[in-house]
């Protein structure tokens, strides 16, 4: 009876509290019914459970194996930990992992928790299996007010845990000012270095802690490397830490030095070090002047050495241009006081703020010294062959076989022996090194000139070229010119200045065009992208608001709406596109838009663009004004076709060989007017190629155009409808009229395309190219199948497909890359592409022409050439296939620019 | 990682073509002999870090070529040196003729102030001498420079010249006699109005010892005494003044 009350009243107790009363027999059962207690405190509960239960409070459980004391100190239950402490349970007992009740509560910062557990009797210095202790705990989360209390306790505050780091290490690392102050004042060891060597300071560094190191160094902390040799200053600027920096040079101000000579170092980061260079510059006008100054000496020291021909032109190149680039930074950036950013030191080297470029001068004098050297020795070798005196010391330096100057002098007796004195025969002796000044030099020269102009145009105003410079190039001009032809790399590694400046530009113009393709690709869409923010930003995720939001069925207008409500700027970062109610965005749907939109601005139903006598190509419609709204609309097509041309987009769009003249600025010729009326074209051959004195042609310097319908003449100079044309003049006239059906008749559409089109490209860049390369730029290369090619191709003059010529060919023409066969495509045929339905219907001058190879007996050395007029590729009969493939290939690479070959 | 050092001090390294200076330099930074070296084109750069009176100094050092058609070019590197090696040959009096030029140099491009210490190198080669140590010698104290013979084969005062060089400016530095800071600027700089009239000073010192024909006979017979107390000198006026005092009373 009693038994049931008992039992009853058990009951009633676990129903009201909704709990048992009773703690299980078995440690383990009973352990996950305190915990959930113990972690909310319930005090009561668990005191009430643990009475008369024969649990055991050090049982350890779970995968970590802690107790409950763990639990209330990690928790933070000071009352059960109270309470447990009563009844028996160990406060140092360890976890798996080595931790005591006090650990826990040290890394949670419970207070109260922690000075229970030292009254009774916690060890402060126990370590857990990774040599942590409490005031470790406490100091990687710079529990300051608890280490107070604490650290009167700890036997040892420098105590180490596995790595040798001590508290100071962690507090320093995390950058906890008061911790610091406090380990410090408790009498950590200031200098302590862990198993690597690293001091507190060290550390502070590391982590870019600025007041830490501030205190640290106050405290007179030693500046010391680890054992690599790594010094807090390494660690500063590898983070980027300007600010941190900033205060070690304070303290050690000969880490002033140091931190400028790193600029030399290419193991370190450029944007790190400049952005640490730029915050110190910025703290005051001594440092800016300072900094500048030294960064003009090492720049000087450094282009010294580069013009050291035994140093390493990369290594060397690299670092002084990597110098200069900061220099220019900081530079631009100007000092920190915003009244003297006005000047920008336009006035020489009078301004306080220009004296930083003073070192540099000696750096340019010794440039300037070797420039004219090279020019005067290239002036003796000229002066020498005009005269033809022989053996000219300096000259057979020059010479560029090393084995011919002595072979000059030997022949020289026979020619003019009177000549040879003494000291001329001493001649190759003393330059017996032989070898030739300007290959050697020419390179590490132009990395010079590349500094030199990057400092002259930090000091301009952005896009205009300093008159210094330009006053350089026009002095060296000749040297400048020697250098690229020999070396034309030095053009797209170099000379950066001749695309921002036109002026200099066409100065280079025909070596730059001389350049493969691909190269003057590279050199384009660098110098397009300069100055945009770096790639990584691609991945950024697309603000809803810088979508291209186009509606499908009215794409044409409605793009144009969209563009223009979008900064150029913007379009240039990058373009995401989605069709109205469409889910679809990515690069898929970009080249999706391009595609369908450039076929658009080609629809006859805008009257915009006209189809050319071959169908496939296009050209702006001289009519085009019955679009009232067309020059808007050619303005957007020029956008388009840039835009496309800047995310290096394709188009799919042919145009007319003279509208890519037009856009790339190059005069048309009267064999573009093929592309709009071939019958006039072959009429206009005909009258250069014929002598037109006696035909009684009648003609005059004008012609007769149908404008809607009324005969207007027009003339094609002031007074041109009285000038007979005649025998002497037909050339002019051919032009004349040339341009007149070709450009004049569009001119307006033209300029506005090109206003639309160089808002994204500018016009000095896409000078680079010709007609073709434009093409191949805007829609790409073309797909070419050679199994059709060679079933549509015709033979003549002794070729047919049996014979080892033809069949060495076409194993050449597989061979081929894809850029290749369309370089022997435009080669043949003059244009790139395949018409559509493929080479069955290959368009000659007049009619289906296809392409056809004919016999040349072959002499020595003798290139391919072709007629393009009528597809003919004239093939000289090689002997073998390589010299076949030999030729071929120089044909293409030289001969299909331009109508050398045609 | 980072290179650290008390001083930088810019060294040139003149003299006619053909006297060693390439190998010179080679010897001094490699410790061995340059086979088959080439006539310098422009000027050539080496470096090292030395120990001089228990600080560290970097020589920066501008080795530059002999040959006239450079001239214009190696001149441009002047500015700013502290310290000159200037070469002649002694199998050749050509070079040595030639050393006024290059003095005169020197002490207008680079700085009035300039240590300069005369190397009459290939000393290896004396079967073929055509310059005496004693005109040499005689050449240094007029024009105010230390002088070695130097042989870039053997390595025999190579380092010494260098390091005597180095050693000179730093006595300098330390006198207050020359300003580190605007040493390495590459910044001309005027002489300090108080060492001007004591180089004067010592100029006509000098010219009264030396013409005496007591010490020059002195001076045949025991060389390398001579050579030994010129060696210890630093051109320091005072100590230099006290040097000569040591050797009168040797005689």
């Amino acid at each position: 009876m009693e038994q049931l009350n008992v039992q009853l009243n058990r009951l009633t107790r676990s129903l009201r509290r909704a709990r048992t009363v009773e703690l299980p027999e078995d440690n383990e059962t009973a352990v996950y019914t305190l915990m959930p207690m113990v972690m909310a405190d319930q005090h009561r509960s668990v005191s009430e459970l643990l009475l008369n239960s024969k649990f055991d409070v050090n049982y350890a459980f779970g995968r970590v194996k802690r107790s409950l004391l763990h639990i209330a100190a990690n928790c933070g239950s000071v009352e059960c930990l109270v309470l447990l402490l009563k009844r028996g349970a160990n406060p140092n007992y360890q976890d798996i992992s080595g931790c005591t009740p006090l650990h826990l509560a040290a890394r949670n910062g419970q207070k109260k928790c922690m000075g229970r557990l030292l009254e009774y009797n916690a060890d402060v210095n126990i370590c857990n299996n990774e040599g942590l202790t409490a005031i470790h705990w406490l100091a990687v989360n710079g529990r300051t007010e608890l280490l107070h209390d604490l650290v009167q306790h700890v036997s040892n505050v420098d105590v180490e845990d596995a790595m040798g780091q001590t508290a100071l290490h962690v507090a320093c690392q995390n950058g906890h000012k008061t911790t610091v102050l406090c380990l410090l004042d408790s009498g950590a060891d200031i200098n302590r270095p862990n198993v690597s060597g690293a001091t507190p300071l060290y550390f502070a560094c590391s982590h870019g802690q600025r007041d830490t190191a501030q205190i640290l160094l106050l405290r007179g902390a030693k500046y010391l490397p680890d054992k690599n040799g790594v010094t807090p200053l390494d660690l500063c600027v590898q983070g980027g830490y300007g600010e941190t920096c900033e205060i070690l040079i304070q303290h050690h101000g000969r880490l002033f030095q140091t931190l400028i000579q790193m600029t030399q170092n290419e193991d370190i980061k450029e944007n790190m070090l400049r952005q640490v260079l730029e915050h110190v510059s910025q703290q005051n006008d001594s440092n800016y002047q300072r900094i500048l100054t030294s960064l003009a000496e090492v720049a000087t020291t450094n282009g010294h050495k580069l013009l050291s021909l035994s140093s390493s032109y990369e290594a060397q190149m690299k670092s002084l241009l990597r110098i200069v680039r900061i220099f220019c930074h900081v530079f631009r950036l100007g000092p920190s006081s915003p009244n003297t950013g006005i000047d920008m030191g336009y006035n020489g080297n009078k301004t306080p703020r220009s004296q930083v470029f003073k070192p540099l001068e000696l750096l340019w004098h010794s440039l300037d010294e070797w420039l004219v050297l090279i020019s005067t020795e290239l002036d003796r070798k000229c002066g020498d062959t005009a005269s033809s005196t022989p053996g000219s010391d300096i000259a057979s330096l020059l010479l560029k076989q090393r084995e011919a100057s002595p072979s000059d002098a030997a022949d020289a007796p026979d020619i003019l022996p009177s000549t040879l004195d003494p000291e001329e025969v001493m001649t190759p002796k003393a330059y017996v090194d032989g070898q030739d000044v300007i290959s050697m030099t020419a390179n590490r020269l132009s990395a010079v000139i590349q500094a030199f102009y990057m400092c002259c145009s930090c000091q301009m105003p952005h896009g205009m070229t300093s008159p210094r410079f330009i006053e350089f190039v026009c002095k060296h001009d000749e040297v400048l010119k020697c250098f690229v032809t020999r070396n034309p790399k030095i053009i797209f590694n170099h000379f950066h200045f001749l695309l921002e400046c036109p002026e200099l530009m066409s100065r280079f113009m025909h070596i730059i065009k001389g350049q493969p393709f691909k190269d003057r690709c590279e050199w384009f869409y660098e110098h397009l992208l300069a100055g945009q923010p770096d790639s990584d930003m691609v991945h950024r995720p697309v603000n809803e608001n810088d979508i291209l939001l186009i509606h499908r069925e009215s794409i044409f207008r409605s793009s144009c709406e969209v563009v223009s409500k979008f900064t150029n700027e913007k379009l240039k970062q990058g373009i995401a596109v989605r069709f109205h109610g469409e889910e679809g965005m990515g690069q898929g749907v970009v080249r999706e838009w391009f595609d369908i939109l450039s076929n658009e601005i080609i629809n006859p139903d805008y009257a915009l663009f006209t189809q050319s006598a071959d169908g496939t190509t296009f050209q702006p419609n001289s009519n085009s004004s019955v679009n009232p709204d067309h020059l808007n609309y050619f303005r957007f097509a020029g956008q388009i076709l840039g835009l496309a041309l800047y995310h290096r987009q394709l188009v799919n769009i042919y145009f007319t060989r003279s509208f890519y003249k037009h856009i790339l600025g190059i005069p048309v010729n009267y064999q573009d007017v093929s592309s709009i009326d071939p019958e006039y074209a072959k009429n206009l051959q005909w009258i250069l190629d014929n002598d037109i004195s006696d035909l009684g042609l009648e003609l005059t310097f004008s012609v007769e155009t149908d404008v809607f319908g009324a005969m207007e003449e027009v003339p094609l100079k002031p007074g041109g409808s009285s000038i007979q044309v005649t025998q002497d003049n037909k050339a002019e006239y051919v032009q004349l009229v040339t341009e007149l059906r070709m450009t004049r008749a569009i001119q307006p559409q033209i300029n506005a395309f090109l206003q639309g089109f160089h808002t994204f490209i500018p016009a000095s860049l896409i000078q680079l190219f010709d007609e073709y390369e434009l093409e191949l730029l805007l829609s790409g290369m073309p797909e070419i199948d050679v199994m059709d090619w060679k079933r549509n191709t015709e033979y003549t003059s002794g070729y047919d497909l049996e014979e080892p010529v033809i069949q060495w060919f076409w194993e050449v023409v597989e061979g081929l890359t894809q850029e290749e066969r369309v370089l022997l495509l435009q080669f043949v045929t003059g244009s790139s592409r395949v018409p559509h339905g493929g080479f069955a219907f290959l368009m000659g001058g007049s009619g289906l022409q296809k392409f056809t190879i004919a016999a040349v007996p072959y002499t020595s050395n003798l290139l391919p050439t072709s007629s393009t007029c009528i597809n003919m590729l004239k093939l000289p009969e090689y002997p073998s296939k390589d010299v076949l493939r030999d030729r071929l290939l120089v044909a293409l690479h030289c001969g299909s620019y331009g109508y050398t070959m045609a | 990682m980072s290179e650290t050092y008390d001083f930088l001090f810019k060294f040139l390294v003149i003299g006619s073509a053909g006297t060693g200076k390439s190998c010179l330099l080679h010897q001094f930074i490699e410790n061995k002999f340059k086979q088959d070296s080439n006539h310098t084109i422009g000027v050539e750069f080496g470096s090292r870090v030395v120990n001089v009176g228990g600080k560290t100094v970097k020589l920066q050092i501008w080795d530059t070529a002999g040959q006239e058609r450079f001239r214009s070019v190696t001149r441009s590197y002047y500015r700013g040196a502290a310290g000159a090696l200037l070469v002649y040959d002694i199998t050749s009096r050509e070079t040595y003729n030639a050393l006024t030029n290059w003095l005169t140099d020197a002490r207008t491009l680079a700085s009035p102030n300039i240590v300069i210490i005369l190397c009459g190198n290939k000393k290896d080669l004396d079967a073929d001498r055509e310059v005496t140590f004693l005109e040499a010698s005689r050449f240094a104290q007029e024009n105010e420079l230390m002088f070695l013979e130097t042989s870039a084969l053997t390595g025999e005062n190579v380092e010494e010249g260098f390091l005597k060089c180095a050693r000179t400016i730093l006595n300098k530095i330390e006198s207050g006699e020359l300003d580190p800071e605007r040493m390495g600027s590459g910044m001309g700089h005027t002489p300090s109005p108080r060492t001007q009239p004591l180089l004067l000073q010592l100029q006509v010192c000098l010219g009264v010892v030396v013409s005496s024909s007591n010490l020059l006979r002195h001076l045949e017979t025991s060389g390398s005494l001579f050579m030994k107390s010129i060696c210890t000198l630093n051109l320091q006026p005072l100590s230099f003044a006290s040097g000569l005092a040591v050797m009168e009373r040797h005689l």
